[in-house]
């Protein structure tokens, strides 16, 4: 399904960046290019496609991980992959800043409340990736019917199953990753994923005209 | 952080049972997904039948997570997930009854084999699709069922269809082996062909190298292409060759786009295509995805089209665009499909579309984003094919021009009429279509296309969903961390967490509210005169200008929708400190959006939550923008309440507002702040002008009136006040125009000093009905009832608009170069010159001439904001709308209109979409005809009545039920109606000119029957 090849544990990282930073980070990072470009892809502003391109905020965001391992290496359980995202999910604050942020005072403010404001594009971000699937009018109009039964579907759910649901399967993050970005047990993140699936096909059930 | 493991427990079921199930289908969901992801087709009963105790849960979560993996695909990825799963049904050597013979193309939706029938012994093309995860069966019973009747179809120019048929986990469509190239094939090769070659000819030696970028023309290479799906078995030994001979037999087309035999080519290749669609759709069937990827030109020259009955299922369309990237888009969807609406009109569009690119060798839409080309479809024309390549014939060029016309109503409505003038064109007969006259061009520019609602449609999707996660969403998760914190022993640890989640939560409304914002300016700039880098803060003067035309229907849908949002987030939230300041601004867009739409008491209740939210807010913060947004938010509730007949209370918002600038000491009155009170004063003085209007007019005009509330043009009221005129304004305006006529006083509740207006009324009760009253009768009313309190307003909004420019004039001394300083103050000289008409005409004269200046200069040095040049038109119309006090200025009057005439005329060219800006040439043209009429220029005239009619049309066409555009719908019945008697009159004219005139006028006339309950004896009120 991807190019990505499966990260070392932390220790080894740590330990071949201690050794090597520029050249140990350029393998790892690149070993999981493809799963922080779907993130991108995911996350970024559907007004943006067209201007900033995935390759642009990937290389972006290698430089600035490149300036920055030293916060990585100073946070003991870190993993790796789950701070990579972390300076993945920054730069695209800083790029929706650079875009969006001169008319707007307010976004400032907010970014300092919290780091990973953008969570809050789930469902933004749900919908704006299927609109971009839309190819041919029969596709278009079929679509429009899975996405409001979708629409609906969410109207049942909470934020954070929507956002595990999210990671789970737009960003296609493991149960433990998940866990890590939420900040809640895998346990707890395994039984919200599994309820909110659940839920999903309960709604989606009780959504008349499903095709 | 790490998870506790001391508190793990908390987090897990109790039943050690359950926990051993929940883990069991984690591990499950887990590799179904891997496996999905990795294109195969698991099937779920394959797990039911592992664990047949958790069958329902494993359904449950399986059909789930296939529905979402289904929706999800990466466009920079494409088909990532269908290869493999085609590299299945690839190695399928045997298809129902027909033996595979090779795999000939493969596309993003299916592999196509040549086959051949095991007993008959037929050479077919066998379409190979995967059957979806989700809704299988249904889906294909519906793809049997649409094949079926598209199998029914027997044309020269319709690839046959033999049959459908399923097998495990595909299904398939058998079809006639043609033995060709798509034309979107032909398109690409001939637009990269050397142009230097006079005449091309499709070369298949070279051709696939070509799309391929690469050399070498195996057949690896042409199962890489993505649509390649139709390329024969004939072609692929071709290729095999590499034979010069091989080359596809076109000889005989010329196709160079320089030859005119080309376009004949073309034109005939359309009359069968237009043929055969004909033929489908008096047999009702619709191919739904007529492109040239659809359309396959054989050897022999002939055209099929290709795929009936499995449009519904079309998968991606993939493009090749410079970059070599792969993009889907959308580009073959005519404009109103983007509505969910399509017939055989639209296929018409589609194979115009396929003509225009055989005839210019360019896409009519570029490829682009989605997002890109969607918007394209829904806002823009193609450029004229003769503009792309001028050697296109007039007549095909017109041909396709009508094809694509943006309205359906207004293409060729069949597509036999289609056909018949394509065959027309290619026996050099007549067609039909005409090429559009310039009125028509004119009439046609601006007809703003219904389709920017689609667009809405698809933000209304976006903004459900985010909706949802805004104001449900952060509800529910606070609550359920709620609930959880209840739940763990640690509860220090988790009110922690909540707090944190809690403040994301925020942060994700902020940033959800931020996107409804943006939509929200996005609409709200589409339909005003102000320019979208303006703020949204409206200013006084700019709300008397009407706003609810402003709005055209879609976006008024599309912004009642956004209230629903806002008003829920502003409902739940209100109590939330932190969140205070949002949902004061979510009132204030719902008030906004109410005021935008005519609905003022919502407006005005919206308003009121908004203020006392800002009110609170600034209590506690003393921030200086919050008292900005308190001041601004007081001085758009003083409009509402205008707008509601509530002058008293709105001239009390008003003085709030000031007196909460005032109290600050002078040392924080920065320049900002001042601005603010320089535009409440201005407020201020506007609204007692128009109690002064008010006022005079109630005492001028002894017909019982509606309070001008109802969208009119203070420009409107002061002419109706100068008496002489007024021609324009009063059909609209007085209590016939409204529907619900009131007599003035009664709808007057004022606050404060307003008793003038009932003083007034006194004596004129019973005067109201019949006639016009000639002027001195009028002067004298109004001079004997309302003269004193119409002095006394005049003085006051004399001292407040003196004060606004008093600061401005501060302002503009510090910083000369502050445009929005100047605009200001420009506009405080407009209101004060307007209020002033009456009471001191010279000053009155000399301040619409600073404003003229001011505004000159302002739209000299910012030549892009459209809204400085609509001012100045509105300014110069000021002057060329009222009486001169003398007759030596009466040039002048003229010049001035002509030249608000020209801007108004540019304004509406350049942005077609404003309606605010086709009111206003409406106005002008419709004076103007009256001008020309006194004037004995009729031919004139009728051009300005013929102007101001297509000015209503427009108005019309951007929201049908617009009771504003009455008053220019009556003016240009009106003045129809004079040029007709004028004419008629006139016995210096010819009877043939007479004819000539009066034939248009009457055409104007019939087709602008009277409005009902609203048919004023047209003749008698004007006594010329």
């Amino acid at each position: 399904m991807t190019a990505d090849q499966p990260l070392p544990g932390r220790d080894e990282i740590v330990n071949a960046l201690t050794a090597d930073r520029e050249e140990a980070l350029a393998k790892y990072f690149f070993s999981v290019q493809d799963r922080l470009k779907r993130i991108v892809n995911f996350r970024l502003d559907y007004r943006l496609s067209g201007r900033v391109s995935e390759s642009d905020v990937i290389q972006e965001t290698y430089v600035r991980a490149a300036q920055r391992i030293d916060s990585f290496l100073a946070k003991d359980d870190m993993p790796f992959f789950v701070w990579l995202r972390l300076e993945v999910s920054q730069k695209l604050h800083e790029i929706h800043r650079h875009h969006f942020g001169a008319e707007k005072r307010d976004i400032r403010k907010e970014l300092n409340l919290r780091h990973q404001a953008d969570t809050g594009r789930t469902s933004m971000a749900l919908a704006a990736h299927i609109v971009a699937q839309l190819t041919s009018p029969s596709r278009l109009m079929e679509r429009a019917e899975q996405i409001a039964v979708l629409e609906k579907t969410l109207g049942g759910m909470n934020e954070l199953d929507r956002e595990v649901i999210a990671l789970r399967h737009f960003e296609e993050l493991s149960n433990i990753e998940t866990a890590r970005i939420l900040e809640i047990e895998p346990a707890a993140a395994s039984k919200r994923y599994l309820r909110a699936l659940k839920r999903l096909r309960e709604i989606m059930e009780s959504a008349k005209g499903i095709s | 952080m790490t998870p506790d493991p001391s508190k793990q427990g908390d987090w897990l079921p109790k039943d050690a049972a359950a926990e051993q199930e929940s883990e069991i289908l984690e591990r499950i969901v887990d590799e179904f997904t891997k496996r999905i992801r990795a294109g195969e087709h698991p099937a779920i009963s394959e797990y039911q039948n592992q664990h047949p105790n958790l069958k329902d849960e494993i359904e449950d979560l399986l059909a789930s997570v296939a529905m979402i993996e289904q929706l999800k695909s990466n466009p920079s990825q494409p088909v990532p997930s269908h290869r493999p799963s085609l590299d299945k049904v690839s190695k399928l050597r045997q298809i129902g009854n027909y033996d595979v013979v090779r795999e000939i193309g493969r596309g993003g939706m299916g592999v196509v084999f040549e086959a051949v029938h095991e007993s008959l012994g037929r050479r077919v093309a066998i379409k190979v699709m995967p059957t979806p995860l989700m809704n299988g069966e249904k889906y294909v019973e519906r793809f049997k069922q649409e094949s079926q009747a598209a199998a029914k179809l027997h044309h020269t120019n319709i690839v046959a269809v033999f049959g459908v048929g399923q097998g495990d986990g595909y299904h398939y469509y058998v079809m006639d082996l043609v033995d060709g190239q798509t034309l979107s094939d032909v398109v690409f090769g001939l637009a990269n062909t050397p142009s230097n070659e006079s005449t091309k000819r499709i070369d298949r030696k070279h051709f696939p190298t070509i799309i391929q970028g690469t050399p070498g023309t195996t057949q690896a290479d042409i199962s890489g292409l993505e649509l390649n799906e139709h390329v024969s078995k004939a072609e692929i030994q071709n290729l095999d060759s590499n034979e010069s001979s091989a080359s596809i037999n076109l000889d005989k087309i010329p196709i160079g786009i320089t030859n005119p035999k080309h376009f004949r080519w073309v034109a005939r290749l359309g009359s069968n295509l237009a043929d055969a669609l004909s033929y489908a759709h008096e047999s009702k069937i619709l191919h739904r995805d007529i492109k040239p990827a659809n359309i396959i030109l054989d050897r022999k020259g002939g055209i099929w089209i290709t795929d009936f009955g499995l449009a519904k299922d079309s998968s991606r369309e993939l493009n090749l665009t410079q970059t070599g990237d792969v993009i889907g888009t959308p580009q073959y969807l005519a404009p109103e499909s983007l509505e969910g609406k399509y017939d055989q009109r639209s296929e018409v569009y589609c194979l115009g579309l396929t003509l225009y690119e055989l005839a210019t060798l360019k896409q009519a839409y570029p490829c682009g984003t989605t997002a890109e080309v969607i918007r394209a479809i829904a806002t823009m024309t193609p450029t004229p094919p003769r503009k792309v390549n001028p050697k296109i014939p007039i007549d095909l060029s017109t041909i396709i021009e009508k094809s694509l016309a943006r309205d359906p109503a207004s293409r060729y409505l069949t597509a036999k009429a289609l056909r018949d003038d394509l065959t027309a064109f290619v026996n050099d007969q007549p067609i039909s279509a005409r090429p559009p006259s310039t009125f028509e061009k004119i009439t046609k520019w601006g007809k703003r296309n219904p389709l920017a609602a689609s667009l809405a449609a698809v933000s209304t999707l976006l903004l459900a969903l985010v909706a949802i996660s805004a104001s449900v969403g952060y509800l529910w998760t606070v609550d359920a961390l709620k609930k959880e914190a209840e739940k763990t022993a640690t509860l220090k640890r988790s009110e922690k967490r909540m707090q944190a989640q809690y403040e994301r939560a925020e942060a994700n409304i902020k940033i959800s509210i931020q996107a409804f914002d943006e939509m929200f300016k996005q609409v709200v700039s589409r339909g005003t005169a102000t320019s979208s880098s303006t703020n949204l803060n409206i200013d006084g003067f700019e709300e008397l200008m009407g706003m609810e035309s402003s709005v055209t229907k879609e976006d008024a849908d599309f912004l009642i929708k956004l209230v629903e949002f806002y008003d829920q987030f502003a409902k739940q939230n209100s109590d939330n400190k932190s969140l205070q300041i949002e949902s004061a601004r979510a009132f204030r867009r719902v008030a906004n959006i109410y005021q935008r739409v005519g609905e003022f008491k919502k407006s005005n209740e919206a308003y009121r939550d908004a203020v006392e939210l800002y009110n609170k807010s600034y209590v506690d913060s003393q921030s200086k923008d919050t008292l900005i947004s308190l001041v601004q938010a007081k001085n758009e509730l003083a409009q509402g309440l205008l707008r509601d007949q509530t002058p008293g209370l709105a001239k009390k918002e008003h003085a709030e507002a000031l007196a909460l600038l005032g109290r600050l000491p002078v040392n924080q009155l920065d320049d900002e702040l001042k601005l603010e009170m320089a535009k409440t004063y201005s407020a201020l003085g506007t609204s007692s002008t128009w109690l002064t209007a008010m006022v005079s007019s109630a005492n001028a005009n002894p017909r019982p009136r509606m309070f001008p509330g109802r969208g009119r043009f203070l420009f409107d009221q002061l002419r109706g006040e100068d008496g002489e005129d007024g021609s324009a304004g009063r059909g609209g305006r007085g209590g016939r125009g409204g529907g619900m006529p009131m007599p003035f006083p009664g709808r007057m509740r004022f606050g404060e000093g307003g008793r003038g207006g009932d003083g007034g009324r006194g004596g004129e009760g019973g005067r109201g009905g019949d006639g016009w009253p000639p002027r001195e009768r009028r002067e004298e009313m109004g001079a004997r009832a309302g003269a004193e309190h119409a002095r006394r307003m005049g003085r006051e909004m004399n001292r407040q608009l003196g004060k606004a420019l008093d600061i401005l004039d501060d302002l503009i001394e510090r910083s000369p170069s502050n445009l929005s300083y100047r605009f200001e103050r420009a506009k405080s000289y407009s209101s004060l010159s307007a209020s002033l008409l009456r009471m001191d005409p010279e000053r009155s004269y000399e301040l619409r001439n600073s404003a003229i200046k001011e505004f000159e200069i302002l739209a000299e040095q910012a030549p892009d904001r459209a809204d400085y040049r609509y001012r100045l038109a509105l300014a110069c119309w000021l002057g060329g709308a009222v009486n001169s006090p003398t007759p030596a200025m009466e040039t002048e009057r003229i010049e001035l209109l002509d030249r608000s005439v020209e801007i108004a005329f540019e304004l509406t060219k350049q942005n077609p979409n404003v309606p605010d800006y086709h009111f206003l040439h409406g106005s002008v043209r419709k004076k103007s005809a009256e001008i020309q009429i006194a004037a004995k220029e009729y031919q004139a005239a009728l051009e300005s009545i013929q102007f101001a009619h297509a000015a209503l049309e427009q108005l019309i066409g951007f929201s049908p039920t617009g009771k504003k555009y009455r008053n220019i719908r009556e003016g240009v019945r009106l003045e129809a109606n004079r040029l007709l008697k004028s004419c008629q009159a006139d016995e210096e004219l010819s009877e043939e000119e007479k004819e000539k005139i009066a034939n248009s006028a009457k055409a104007i006339l019939d087709s602008l029957p009277p409005a009902p309950g609203n048919a004023p004896n047209l003749e008698r009120r004007r006594p010329k």
